[in-house]
């Protein structure tokens, strides 16, 4: 039939060839899956099942961290950055190598580059939701989407930045902040947010963010009164992950209905959403 | 020995016994990019009410221990844009649509019925009685009185299939089962969520934004198998099971003690293609079991007198 044919591939089973403990409860799982690796842009998702049980449940969702190439250039896989912070993270963060992994991806919408080759792109990230701006990075420093791009990265301390170096090379600039002052500034990562948009004198930007909601709700601010467009990558309590559970919305402006606003899914309408339409 | 999926639920054929539980699976749109939707009898869609809903604030979903909590609160786009749009990719799908329904109140419920009943390409319909989520919810699902009056002024107004979906969340599913019979149900869907809560005793704050939600999944399972036996033993209509069905095996199970199809909804978040696969399976294991028809299992729950016992 017709409609077979026209199916994508969207279920995957994925080889764990390496996992690396961070420290501070990070981990890294490097993860062969050529299929899901030459379709995943930077900010879209994965929904990892943590073991073929019905215990934990819910698949996990993750962004592409890092996009693993072989020596002719030809995606093999992606790694995801992990926290443990749960019974699904403890388990991921102990799984071994060669392990048969279920993953539904690439899920969601990516990063769009900016139009104009001349924009500065400043990537806003807190804790792990650093993790899609590596992926975003390898894409953006070369090629047609070559852009000028900056990593500013947040954390209350350097315990929260442990897999910055996974930055060295990739071809952003890269400056910490920290609430403790452990790295880099001490501080929040909107006062680096804040120096680098009075520095731009003109030059157009683009803000991309992701982390908690309260330091993206503060980005979106900070962007609204610069006059400097803003994505984020949402990160919410998910059920399903690709459009029918209904649970991970996210209050939206809805101009002319009856209140004003709507609950948009994430999954499908975003995690890349506009900040100017967000009801943070 | 040919094997035959099909199964009659009195007035409703069903060329398999799986459908999609209401609010698990959208209105079969994103399902059909994981499989052919003929691995289904029917794809029955999320509630519709008569204006668009706009749901409860989030969080609206926690995980649980093989299980989840919900309370999206029945976020729809109300009946006028269904009809328009969403309906119509449902009459174009490989299986059969039904429309799950659901209201405010006692005259909501029976518009919607009327307005449906005039819809061509519908196979049946359900009754959503029993939506915990939302104030005034329950009361159709827990009152004798207002279950049968209620089904009995909504099959006034249709001659399609009628579906009563009864709740776990009473004293007695069994005498809710004998109202909707009474009230002229063709077939009884049980059962829908059980209410539970999950808390964070550090923030002291309820994970959902509504407080109190919709528990689903495996864990629930063996409470639906009783549910079920019970409805079984209440009344003869045909039953559609639903509760943590996650496997054929699940399904078998659910026939045994009476039912005669399976809705699956939360193991669809976790395997999209879990309709494909556990009609795979399930042929598999029929014809294993040399058994050559689900409905030849249907009420085959062996009594304690058959158990052997030692004098």
């Amino acid at each position: 039939m017709a409609a077979v044919a026209e199916r994508p591939k969207l279920l995957h089973q994925a080889t764990l060839v390496k996992r690396v403990d961070l420290g501070h409860d990070y981990f890294e799982l490097f993860l062969n899956c050529p299929d899901l690796a030459a379709s995943m842009q930077a900010g879209q998702f994965v929904n990892l099942r943590v073991r073929d049980e019905l215990l934990p449940l819910l698949r996990r969702p993750f962004s592409s961290f890092d996009y693993l190439k072989d020596a002719r250039g030809r995606a093999t896989g992606i790694s995801i950055l992990g926290h443990v912070v749960g019974q699904g993270t403890a388990l991921m963060a102990r799984m071994a190598e060669g392990l048969k992994v279920s993953l539904h991806g690439p899920l969601g919408k990516p990063f769009e580059p900016p139009e104009d080759p001349a924009t500065r792109v400043l990537m806003v990230g807190g804790g792990i939701g650093i993790a899609p701006f590596l992926h975003l990075t390898r894409q953006w420093s070369s090629g047609p989407s070559k852009r000028e791009l900056v990593m500013l990265a947040g954390g209350r301390s350097v315990k929260d930045l442990v897999f910055m170096n996974r930055f060295n090379g990739a071809g952003a600039d890269v400056l910490l902040a920290t609430e403790d002052g452990s790295a880099g500034v001490k501080g929040r990562v909107t006062v680096l947010l804040e120096a680098e948009l009075k520095a731009l004198k003109g030059k157009p930007a683009l803000v991309l963010t992701c982390g908690p909601m309260a330091m993206m709700a503060a980005v979106s601010r900070i962007c609204q009164a610069a006059g400097t467009p803003c994505y984020a990558s949402l990160e919410r309590v998910m059920g399903c992950g690709y459009g029918v559970c209904n649970g991970c919305v996210v209050e939206v402006d809805a101009p002319g209905s009856e209140r004003g606003y709507r609950y948009a899914k994430t999954c499908v309408e975003g995690t890349v959403m506009d900040c100017a339409s967000i009801r943070w | 020995m040919p094997l035959n999926l099909s199964v009659k639920l009195g007035p409703l054929e069903l060329a398999t016994p799986l459908l999609t539980a209401s609010g698990c699976a959208g209105y079969g749109v994103e399902l059909e990019r994981y499989q052919d939707l003929s691995c289904f009898g029917g794809i029955i869609g999320k509630s519709i009410s008569r204006e668009p809903r706009l749901g409860n604030p989030y969080p609206r979903t926690a995980e649980t221990p093989a299980g989840m909590l919900n309370a999206i609160g029945l976020q729809n786009e109300g009946y006028e844009k269904f009809v328009q749009g969403t309906l119509n990719k449902m009459r174009a799908f490989n299986t059969k649509t039904i429309v799950n329904v659901v209201g405010h109140d006692f005259e909501e419920y029976v518009w919607l019925v009327e307005r449906f009943d005039s819809e061509a390409g519908i196979a049946a319909l359900e009754l959503n009685l029993s939506c915990p989520n939302v104030k005034g919810g329950m009361k159709f699902a827990t009152d004798v009185g207002e279950c049968e009056r209620l089904v009995a002024a909504c099959r006034a107004k249709t001659r399609l299939p009628l579906i009563a979906k009864l709740s776990p969340n009473v004293t007695s599913i069994a005498e809710i089962a004998k109202a909707a019979e009474r009230g002229g149900a063709d077939i009884l869907s049980a059962i829908n969520t059980y209410v539970g809560m999950s808390v964070d005793w550090r923030s002291k704050k309820a994970r959902l934004g509504n407080i109190t939600g919709g528990m689903s999944g495996p864990a629930i399972k063996p409470l639906a198998l009783r549910n079920v036996y019970d409805v079984r033993r209440a009344s003869k209509l045909p039953i559609m099971a639903i509760g943590g069905i996650s496997n054929a095996d699940d399904v078998l199970e659910f026939m045994v003690v009476g039912a005669n199809a399976a809705q699956i909804g939360t193991i669809l978040f976790v395997e999209p293609d879990a309709g494909a696969k556990i009609l795979h399976d399930l042929k598999g294991k029929l014809i294993d079991a040399g058994v050559s028809s689900p409905a030849e299992l249907m009420g085959t729950l062996q009594g304690p007198e058959r158990t052997n016992v030692v004098a």
